[in-house]
């Protein structure tokens, strides 16, 4: 694994586990107001996104170790971003979207500087 | 089913903690060895010809133990960089006892065949690999039934702690600080669900690492007429090969390189791990050489076994292993994770971390849970029950106790006399001293304050180690880091224990406020502040 390549699986699953838990009700309504739901398309939205999140997350760390080792790294992966989103939600409740856009942002530029990696 | 979960939990507990806190260490375990071996930080050798090191190695072992019943030759590796040589000594003159309690090694010089400047006396990472299934000061075996054991028992836990909780995706991302119970359940919760995979893996695999011991009858009945568990053990571990009867007829050992060159050829030029003599200048001499693992998986390990007088090829073990011996293999990799690079690494530490403060929260979540249930009669006046006495203070000993017999362990190596007899040894009963204190001392008082104490001295002792450093060696982290010299495991090793170190300290000042928040209630309400008491959340 790269610095950037474990960055960028990093941030990806990060971001996915933002997009999952905004699905929820308890964490869309810390966000928009008590008892407030997110509205079924966007739920659906936001969990279509989350899990495409997982499976690229996995798809980049089995892309740089192989499927065996790749898929052992992309768990421990998942691990860590959902241990992270969790002292997001309790400690940053308001800030934690700002961070996940920032990420979310930040994720291109990972994604073509560990191309670049690829491939030179 | 709680009661399953509860009672398979609580029971071993504490042992889980240890084997846990060993565990992760090992993950790190060459990089902790480096650290606590100062003299060797310096040594930045040029790789040496494999030939000409093994030909040092060789000449090495015959003049320090010509009769000795069985020689090792690690070669260097990635994260090891010196070559160690070890033996073991003839059983009789004087020493009797288990080939583990006969066997020595030392480092040498790959490029002189010297013994490594007094490098100080210590078993460094190796220890905590050990204790983390071998325990210490019993016999090998009974601790290693012990740790299975108490392994089957989380397993069970895990599992029926995975079905009684109800709301594992409605809870998946919540924690609910500062609110008693229900913040310990959150926080054993979140540990372990979403570190989940690596605790049934490292479990489940735990297991499969000592499967020959607890249940051998699959491979008693399959080798029956097949040389016995004898033969299936040098199948599986070739490194125990060729352990024959010695003839008593001396003969020369054949030249160890030219075979080491051919093994070498043989697997495709691959690194090579071990070279084992037995019986060296005897007749029936026999030189078993192991492959280093792959970056892959699974954790075999070829080997090929010569004759070690006529250099003639005796056997080729684990060329083309069975489905069966594959499947272990990855099991039993997965375990040791040989495979993982500096990233991977990292995150498997932090999983083991992470496991340790599930077993810690589950624990503490009991003893929060009875002394709510006890509440009304404790503030009624009477006293805590037996039960729940024992567990608070065990918790203490164990959680809080652990840290500090880790830390000490790591003072020790830098304060003990080098020129001190048994020097390792002592390093190592420190570990237990101070943790039989620490244990001891938590029984007599299981209070908040006995928490604070332990918690801020761990958190002094780790915090303390980098400042060690710097008046014990010449490579702190003023030298490693800031004028960027290296070597990077042993800096890495201080920031490690220090980021430890202020995890513990800030468990510390959160308990502090705790306990001036309920004198400040005591004043207020006398009756009621005694209901809520719940110790703290920490790292090791």
């Amino acid at each position: 694994m790269t610095a950037l390549g474990f960055l960028l699986a990093l941030g990806l699953a990060y971001c996915a586990w933002s997009a999952l838990a905004l699905a929820m009700d308890r964490h869309y309504a810390e966000l928009h107001g008590r008892g407030a739901e997110p509205a079924p398309p966007v739920r659906r939205r936001l969990r279509q996104l989350g899990v495409l999140g997982l499976v690229a997350s996995l798809a980049v760390t089995m892309r740089m170790q192989g499927w065996s080792v790749g898929m052992v790294a992309g768990l421990g992966v998942l691990t860590l971003s959902a241990l992270l989103q969790v002292l997001a939600l309790t400690y940053w409740p308001t800030r934690g979207p700002a961070l996940t856009r920032f990420v979310l942002f930040g994720l291109p530029v990972l994604l073509l500087l560990w191309a670049m990696e690829n491939l030179l | 089913m709680a009661w399953l979960h509860t009672w398979c939990g609580l029971l071993v507990c504490w042992v889980l903690l240890l084997v846990f806190a060993g565990g992760t260490a090992s993950y790190y375990k060459e990089e902790i060895s480096l650290w606590m071996m100062p003299e060797l930080h310096a040594t930045r050798s040029a790789p040496v010809p494999q030939a000409q090191a093994i030909e040092h190695a060789v000449a090495y072992l015959q003049q320090k133990a010509p009769r000795a019943e069985r020689w090792f030759i690690t070669l260097p590796a990635e994260r090891s960089v010196a070559m160690r040589v070890g033996w073991v000594a003839p059983a009789g003159d004087g020493n009797g006892g288990s080939a583990r309690s006969r066997f020595k090694s030392e480092r040498i010089d790959a490029a002189t065949g010297q013994p490594l400047a007094q490098v100080r006396d210590t078993r460094g990472g190796e220890f905590l690999y050990r204790l983390h299934f071998d325990l210490h000061y019993m016999p090998v075996q009974w601790a290693r039934w012990i740790v299975s054991i108490c392994a089957l028992f989380m397993l069970v836990a895990i599992i029926s702690g995975v079905i009684t909780h109800k709301r594992i995706f409605k809870d998946f991302f919540t924690f609910r600080p500062h609110k008693g119970q229900r913040s310990w359940l959150d926080a054993h919760n979140a540990t372990a669900v979403l570190a989940l995979p690596f605790h049934l893996m490292i479990t489940y695999t735990g297991l499969v690492t000592l499967m020959f011991m607890i249940m051998p009858w699959g491979v008693q009945s399959a080798y029956r007429d097949k040389g016995g568990e004898t033969a299936f053990f040098e199948t599986v571990f070739p490194g125990t090969a060729g352990r024959v009867k010695p003839a008593g007829v001396a003969a020369p050992l054949t030249a160890l390189a030219p075979l080491a060159a051919q093994a070498q050829q043989h697997w495709q030029g691959a690194p090579l791990a071990v070279l084992v003599v037995n019986n060296p200048g005897d007749v029936k001499a026999t030189v078993v050489i192991t492959r280093q693992k792959m970056s892959t998986l699974s954790s075999l390990q070829p080997g090929l076994m010569y004759q070690g007088v006529t250099g003639e090829r005796l056997a080729a073990y684990g060329d083309d292993p069975s489905a069966t011996a594959v499947t272990r293999g990855a099991l039993y990799g997965l375990h040791l994770a040989h495979f993982a690079d500096p990233w991977l690494r990292a995150l498997f530490f932090l999983c083991g971390l992470s496991g340790y403060l599930m077993v810690a929260s589950g624990a503490l979540l009991w003893a929060v849970k009875t002394r709510q249930k006890e509440a009304k009669a404790i503030a009624g006046g009477a006293r805590a029950s037996f039960g729940l006495r024992l567990v608070e203070a065990l918790n203490i000993g164990a959680i809080a106790g652990l840290p500090i017999a880790l830390a000490s362990y790591f003072w020790a190596n830098r304060l003990l006399p080098l020129e001190l007899h048994q020097r390792a040894q002592m390093e190592i009963n420190l570990f237990f001293a101070a943790w039989a204190v620490a244990a001891a001392l938590a029984q007599v008082r299981p209070d908040l304050r006995m928490w604070r104490l332990q918690l801020g001295l761990g958190a002094a002792l780790f915090i303390g180690l980098p400042l060690l450093n710097v008046f014990t060696t010449q490579s702190h982290l003023g030298v490693t880091l800031l004028l960027g010299r290296g070597p990077w495991p042993v800096a890495a090793f201080d920031l490690t224990v220090l980021a430890l170190g202020i995890a513990l300290a800030m468990a510390e000042r959160v308990l502090a406020r705790r306990q001036r928040k309920r004198q400040d209630g005591l004043q207020a309400a006398p009756a009621k502040s005694r209901v809520e008491r719940d110790p703290v959340e920490e790292t090791a």
